[in-house]
């Protein structure tokens, strides 16, 4: 695939006044929104740069309705207004909005579209949480929610997360991570291997051992520092095939080690990167 | 039980005789049936479609016909049947559209869409589309033969406000 088949009678390389042999020409410009809308956000945005065809093609709601989540309409604040469909998918790119009852937030990745969710503190379970001595719940304004849990000092540290396949894309590999932030007193988990789970109803789920501080020199995975400034550590990965409405469950838990000092955000699941 | 066969007739003159079933896979010509514009004796005249197209056309339609039948007979068919026939389909599908070159490529779509075939447009755009994903704009103007038409600061421009595609 990706030949030039069939149309070589332009000459070699020449750029110019090949396009009176262009099939392109004989099609409606309908039809080149159609062709565009079965490739990628990215994909789009590239051949956007192609020619003043493509650019109008690209720009067409045809496309953009394509990239879209079905239905979005219901959680895109004003997506009724005059707007195009491309900037209801920017601004879907970009603002995270509330869906399930203001439980979670969901955003697309910019270059595939495809659904990434943000399960906060408040809704996850937490172990101790409701016990003032081991967690708070504080405000800081610049996350999402508003309200994280910070971890003042336990040994059994247990959170538990869940949602359902059908918030997310199908067809699709994800990724869950933890997303925190250490604080100055951050100890006990140094050299702590943590216990993650992912487990998609009725399958096998999937056991790593991870690590909340960057700093040590074993091999298993370590957190990352993200844009934000937040740390995140993957939990694991699954495939959501889409054809039904499964439950997924996180957990990661260790209890050998008196561990202080941690903002936890939530959990973030998004699209997989694959080698 | 026979079915009703239905004549179409290409704009180069070729004449074409298709099960009615199969002809209704095209919106247009259903229509056409449902308002009896369909005179039994005489071909459908198609001035927007060459014989070898209609030909191709009229292919798809047949092999998707029998597939649409095969879905009624096996209502209650298990999830393994279900993912065996789909398959089937698809190398079908990929077989149909595997040796054509862009240029037929375009001139089906063109038939399609005019015949209004939803499936088949879906297709046909499929396969154009994954001629030209991962591709550069320079690439993509070799393989339509289209001139690049903006001025350098358009380019500029326009390259600028979609640059975070090129990373």
């Amino acid at each position: 695939m990706g030949q030039s088949h069939g149309v070589e009678s332009g000459g070699e390389g020449e750029g110019d006044k090949v396009s009176d042999t262009s099939p392109l020409n004989s099609l409606p410009e309908g039809c080149i929104s159609n062709i565009i809308s079965f490739t990628s956000p990215q994909d789009a945005c590239v051949l956007a740069t192609v020619s003043k065809t493509f650019e109008r093609g690209v720009n067409s709601d045809i496309v953009w309705d394509k990239f879209l989540p079905p239905n979005y309409e219901y959680v895109v604040p004003r997506s009724g207004d005059s707007s195009s469909k491309k900037e209801h998918y920017f601004a879907l790119c970009d603002n995270p909005v509330l869906i399930d009852d203001g439980k979670k937030s969901l955003w697309l990745e910019k270059a595939s579209g495809k659904r990434c969710i943000m399960i906060p503190a408040m809704d996850l379970n937490i172990a101790w949480a409701d016990d003032l001595r081991y967690w708070h719940w504080i405000l800081i304004p610049e996350a999402r929610f508003g309200i994280v849990a910070e971890l003042l000092e336990v040994w059994w540290f247990d959170i538990r997360g869940k949602t359902n396949t059908r918030f997310l894309s199908p067809g699709t590999h994800y990724s869950a991570y933890i997303v925190f932030k250490k604080l100055d007193n951050f100890t006990g988990f140094k050299n702590v291997a943590m216990e993650a789970e992912i487990e998609l109803l009725g399958e096998e789920p999937s056991r790593r051992s991870i690590y909340f501080d960057e700093t040590v020199n074993g091999n298993l995975v370590k957190p990352e520092e993200r844009q934000d400034g937040w740390m995140e550590a993957e939990l694991g990965k699954f495939f959501n095939e889409g054809l039904h409405s499964d439950e997924i469950n996180m957990r990661v838990f260790e209890s050998s080690s008196h561990k202080h000092g941690l903002i936890i955000l939530g959990i973030e699941i998004r699209p997989a990167k694959l080698h | 039980m026979s079915s009703n066969m239905i004549m179409l007739k290409s704009s180069d003159g070729a004449s074409f005789e298709i099960e009615e079933a199969a002809a209704r896979k095209s919106k247009i010509i259903a229509n056409m049936i449902e308002v009896e514009c369909v005179d039994e004796d005489k071909a459908i005249p198609l001035q927007n479609v060459t014989g070898n197209i209609l030909a191709l056309v009229i292919e798809y339609c047949n092999k998707h016909i029998v597939d649409d039948d095969d879905d009624v007979a096996t209502e209650e068919a298990s999830e393994e049947e279900e993912e065996a026939k789909k398959k089937k389909v698809d190398d079908w599908e990929a077989e149909f559209m595997n040796s054509m070159s862009l240029e037929t490529m375009f001139e089906l779509l063109l038939a399609a869409n005019y015949l209004n075939i939803k499936s088949l447009i879906d297709l046909v755009c499929q396969t154009i589309a994954n001629n030209i994903k991962d591709k550069t704009p320079e690439e993509v103007r070799k393989i339509f033969s289209i001139e690049n038409d903006f001025t350098p600061e358009e380019e500029e421009e326009i390259r600028k406000e979609n640059a975070w595609a090129f990373g």
